[in-house]
């Protein structure tokens, strides 16, 4: 039976929880940016030594998380890409310009618990090096907005941001920035050119890879919320671990959100790969079913940019490591299997 | 790889690296970094190799000179790289060429680099259908306009249509539309429906005129080209966006409607309301100048030249045009005047004759009014002509030939020196003959008492004493020039001058760039190129013949003039050629 | 590996090409117009959409739509928004074909009877003179 497995969401719709930064300390919040801010350096075998910024790197790469944003990329992949030798400073930015139609996850964060992202994003600015970061939020969630900023205002007031965070001599600042309204600013250039305060046109790539010519021409990482809050966990439980969680190529949890004619839509975490596309539609725990009386006609499996799959469709897998039809009710597929991909290749 | 920096041990930049690659299955060797649109070292990309294997790659926002943008989608093509192996090292086909996996996705040309043993397709069906659909989209709003579009016969749509257009639309939904005549500037109208949105304008008007006055408004479908609401669009380079719109959406307020381009002579001349010498197409037809647009030249104006040299070319077509020879005010013949002036000149006494010739003047005519300077020992000089400088093109000096001047001894280090004395020599009654070239010499002239108050500095030269009065004092007065002007009213000799599209002939820019110049159009009524009468008068003078062509005449000239030692007619070529100044 | 993870859920009741029209007008409307395929291809389905759930349809209409939606996905734009307005076309058409067909074939059918039948009228009253 399939079931939620809350790790984002373990604590946001619990009763009683706010988004001020007391609750979020009582329920040990803030404790993955301690354990990585004091990540010892390690000596290696040769006399080199490896800072606590590439450990933390390496346990995010070695975790398998994926973007979390439509495209899947590789998140340790995508920051090992920056360029750390140019001299220029490195910008990490959260894309909160959740506009995908049928995508409501990252405002659930936001709104309920933004101190995890918020601390996701500091152990992840602080990984690379970044010394400002901004939060783009699209202009639809004013109220978001006010929440991140009353947070950072909390964060600040206890030294978990700002000069010399927690001692360490690590400074960081985190800006929220509003967007205007526009889907083609979650595009991540197109997002940058926004945060520069130019009309949203996503750049040619080449050359204008974010991590080489990102926000004003320097290296910069474009996370999800989703994304970075996992980043708190990784570090909270170690790479390896996160890592057993999900299936082995695609690893972690997903927050789904669920719409359209079921008799329960909404948001629901689960491992990925422990639960089929049929199990989320139909399971009491989760959809629910069809409405009394409906019979399933299609479904859009990815967001609404995804390639509709039609009821009663037999699916070939196209992943590597299984090539046959997979049966289920009355969706016959397996969840894991889909490959659609919001994105382009992967370099 | 960089060039190495420069030391004592290494006085050369390193060699750029070279690379093989291949386009259509032809391989040739290309560097792997070229000159970018500022002339920067960058990546090689694909477009420039299909360009140096003559293979054309159609397209709309890419243009050698302005940052590239990569909007239009037009110059996709297909490639492939050498594959890899697991072991990152290069696999083979069975005859031991390298293996070569195509990409699955097609790449712009414009601005992606090649590397070594890249494979270029720019032919395959896919491409062309590629360029079919991407011709297709921008065809599907595009108004029905050509029948009165000014871009018609160099429009980019129409050439690609050729290629690539259906012969039937598809299109059976209604069309976008957008404002047709805005008044974007004084000398720009757009039509914002037949603009295909590749950028040209706002990225020339921004980064190499300096003046981010262009954007783009509105979404999707809608997006519009605009200045800030309230704002004209208007800089001294605003009509070099009418050459590179690849369509009929900015045109010129001047040449709207006035020409179809077929109709019109192409002829390779310059410009000359400024020294830079901006190489220049004159486009006309029957006797009549309809538009100057810029000729590329890398050495001297790139691809560009200025609003204000652009449009100074109506004079040259005034209906008050000097067309007749005058003899004391009556109207006489080339032969009877010419002889007249050489007998006149032949009984000069020495040191009797003074010059004025113009710095507007071609190479060729002030070198031979210097040698009728050394025959009678006149004393010369011409006008300065100063204004402001830009940036960009325009030079400070308004004359287009002053370095022509002072090179043939005409003028001195600082034109205008020379003109006090030419005054005092008049006043005196030691000059008794004058000759005047193209200048209205009473024009700035102050009576010579009122001068001498003035300090002689090089301000005061702009004012000199030559006034009417002055010239009054005259036994002969002979002025050549092209406008009727207070001087050419004085002349006992009048004879009608060419404009510079009217002759042939070579300037000598502010930077030594010496270059020539064809004729465009017919002289008005019995005007002559001052070249051709002047070489008559020198023979008549000096009794000795000189060349009736234009070719024969530099290339004397050449060789007598130290600056041009070495230079032929047929030498200086399109683009002309540097000498030392 | 499944996009953003919406799962949008459409059962019988749902008109798939009212569907469709209301996806692509969305993608019309967002498109940001800088590079062509996506700039005109997401307005021109949208438009055609509009027009075939609007009454005004035509058989070959699915047809017209793949045909339109092929040229903008596949490299040929210079973000994913080019896949991400032409995917949702072309998998809608292709797999509920039958759907875009009738639709548009019901139209031209009205589209006939209405002028045949206006045909008619004129014949009424004149046998009435």
């Amino acid at each position: 039976m399939a079931q939620e497995y809350k790790l984002i969401l373990k604590h946001a719709d619990e009763p009683g929880y706010t988004p001020d930064i007391e609750c979020y300390l009582r329920h040990g919040g803030y404790d993955s940016l301690r354990k990585a801010l004091t990540v010892p350096v390690v000596e290696l075998s040769d006399g080199k030594k490896k800072s606590a910024q590439e450990q933390i790197r390496e346990d995010v790469m070695k975790s398998g998380l994926r973007g979390r944003g439509g495209a899947g990329f590789s998140c340790g992949l995508k920051w090992s890409f920056v360029d750390r030798r140019s001299g220029k400073p490195i910008y990490l930015i959260c894309n909160a310009d959740e506009s995908e139609p049928g995508t409501f996850k990252d405002r659930q964060i936001i709104h309920k618990d933004p101190h995890q992202l918020i601390e996701g994003m500091i152990i992840s600015c602080f990984a690379n090096d970044v010394k400002l970061a901004y939060i783009y939020i699209r202009g639809e969630m004013p109220k978001g907005a006010k929440i991140l900023n009353q947070a950072l205002k909390e964060a600040r007031a206890k030294n978990l941001l700002g000069k010399n965070i927690l001692g360490t001599g690590y400074d960081l600042e985190i800006h929220v920035h509003r967007g205007a309204g526009a889907y083609i600013c979650g595009e991540e250039t197109g997002l940058i050119e926004s945060l520069e305060g130019k009309r949203p046109y996503p750049r040619i790539k080449p050359p204008y890879f974010p991590a080489v010519l990102g926000l004003y021409m320097c290296p910069t990482i474009v996370n999800n919320v989703e994304t970075l809050c996992n980043v708190k966990h990784i570090v909270g439980m170690g790479g390896a671990e996160f890592a057993k969680l999900g299936t082995p190529n695609n690893t972690g949890t997903r927050i789904v959100s669920l719409s359209g004619q079921v008799k329960r839509p909404g948001y629901y975490e689960i491992e990925v790969g422990k639960a089929t596309l049929g199990q989320l539609i139909h399971d009491p725990e989760f959809g629910g079913g069809l409405l009394d009386g409906r019979k399933l006609k299609a479904v859009i499996p990815g967001g609404s940019s995804s390639k509709v799959l039609k009821a009663g469709e037999k699916f070939k897998l196209k992943r590597k490591v299984d090539g046959k039809d997979v049966e289920e009710r009355p969706i016959f597929l397996i969840f894991l299997m889909i490959s659609i991909r919001f994105s382009k290749r992967a370099p | 790889m960089s060039a190495a920096t420069k030391t004592d041990n290494n006085p050369a930049p390193t060699a750029i690296e070279m690379i093989k690659v291949k386009v259509d299955g032809r391989e040739l060797e290309v560097p792997r970094l070229s000159p970018d649109w500022q002339g920067k070292l960058a990546p090689t990309t694909m477009i420039q190799v299909c360009e140096a294997a003559k293979q054309d790659v159609p397209h709309y926002c890419y243009h050698p000179k302005l940052p590239v943008a990569g909007n239009c989608r037009m110059c996709l093509v297909e490639f492939g790289t050498p594959a890899l192996g697991p072991d990152r090292k290069p696999l083979l086909n069975a005859d031991g060429t390298a293996r070569i996996a195509k990409s699955p996705r097609p790449a712009i040309a414009c601005a992606t680099p090649v590397s070594p043993g890249m494979e270029i397709y720019t032919s395959t069906p896919g491409v062309k259908q590629m360029r079919e659909g991407v011709l297709e989209s921008l065809l599907i709003n595009h108004p029905l306009d050509c029948p009165i579009c000014d871009q018609a016969g160099e429009c980019k749509l129409q050439e690609y249509s050729v290629d690539y257009g259906q012969s039937g639309s598809r299109f059976v939904e209604a069309k976008v539309h957008k404002p047709k005549s805005v008044d974007l500037g004084p000398r720009i109208m757009l039509d914002a429906e037949r603009c295909i949105l590749c950028t040209r304008c706002i990225r020339f008007t921004k980064d190499i005129a300096g003046d981010d006055k262009l954007g783009i408004v509105n979404r999707g479908s809608y997006n519009t080209i605009s200045t800030f609401p309230g704002t004209a669009f208007d800089n001294n380079y605003t009509l070099n966006t009418v050459d590179i719109c690849p369509v009929g959406a900015l045109t010129s307020k001047d040449f709207r409607f006035q020409m179809r381009v077929w109709f019109l002579k192409d002829t390779k001349s310059i410009c000359t309301s400024c020294g830079t010498g901006c190489n220049v197409h004159i486009g006309s037809r029957e006797e009549k100048i309809y538009r100057y647009t810029p000729r590329e030249n890398e050495a001297v104006n790139g691809h560009w030249m200025c609003d204000e040299g652009r449009l100074n070319y109506k004079w040259i077509q005034r209906t008050d045009r000097l067309r007749d020879v005058l003899v004391h005010g009556c109207k006489s013949s080339w032969g009877e005047a010419l002889r007249e002036i050489a007998h006149k000149l032949k009984q000069a006494p020495p040191g009797s004759v003074a010059i004025i010739g113009s710095a507007r003047q071609t190479n060729e005519e002030l070198w031979l009014l210097s040698r009728l300077k050394s025959r009678f020992g006149a004393i010369s000089d011409s006008f300065p002509r100063d204004g402001q400088p830009d940036k960009l093109l325009v030079s400070a000096d308004k004359n287009p030939n002053s370095n022509g001047a002072r090179l043939t001894g005409i003028s001195f280090t600082e034109a205008g020196i020379n003109l006090a004395k030419i005054a005092d020599g008049i006043q005196g009654g030691v000059i008794k003959t004058l000759l005047v070239f193209g200048e209205n010499v009473v024009k700035r002239a102050v009576s010579p008492a009122a001068l001498s108050e003035k300090e002689t500095t090089t301000e005061a030269i702009e004012v000199h004493g030559i006034t009417a009065d002055v010239l009054a004092k005259l036994e002969t007065l002979i002025v050549s020039d092209i406008l009727p002007n207070e001087t050419t009213r004085l002349a006992h000799y009048l004879l009608p001058g060419c404009a510079h599209a009217e002759k042939r002939g070579s300037f000598t820019s502010t930077k030594g760039r010496v270059q020539k110049f064809m004729q465009a159009v017919e002289p008005a009524g019995d005007a002559r190129p001052e070249w051709d009468f002047l070489q008559d008068l020198v023979c008549n003078v000096t009794g000795k013949e000189g060349f009736h062509s234009i070719e024969g005449l530099f290339n004397e000239m050449a060789k007598s003039v130290p600056a041009f030692n070495g230079l032929t007619w047929a030498g200086l070529g399109e683009t002309g050629v540097s000498v030392k100044i | 590996m499944s996009g953003s993870s919406a799962i949008i859920v459409v059962d019988d009741t749902v008109d798939i090409v009212g569907a469709l029209a209301n996806l692509s007008e969305f993608y019309a409307h967002e498109s940001c117009g800088q590079c062509t395929p996506c700039r005109e291809g997401s307005l021109w389905m949208s438009k055609t959409l509009h027009r075939l759930s609007h009454g005004q349809g035509r058989k070959g209409d699915a047809d017209y739509l793949l045909k339109i939606a092929d040229n903008i996905p596949g490299g040929r734009t210079i973000c994913a928004f080019g896949e991400a307005c032409s995917w949702p076309v072309q998998s809608f058409v292709a797999k509920f074909k039958d759907e875009f067909v009738a639709k548009g074939a019901e139209d031209e059918a009205r589209r006939a009877r209405q002028s045949a039948g206006l045909g008619g009228e004129k014949e009424t009253a004149e046998a009435q003179h």
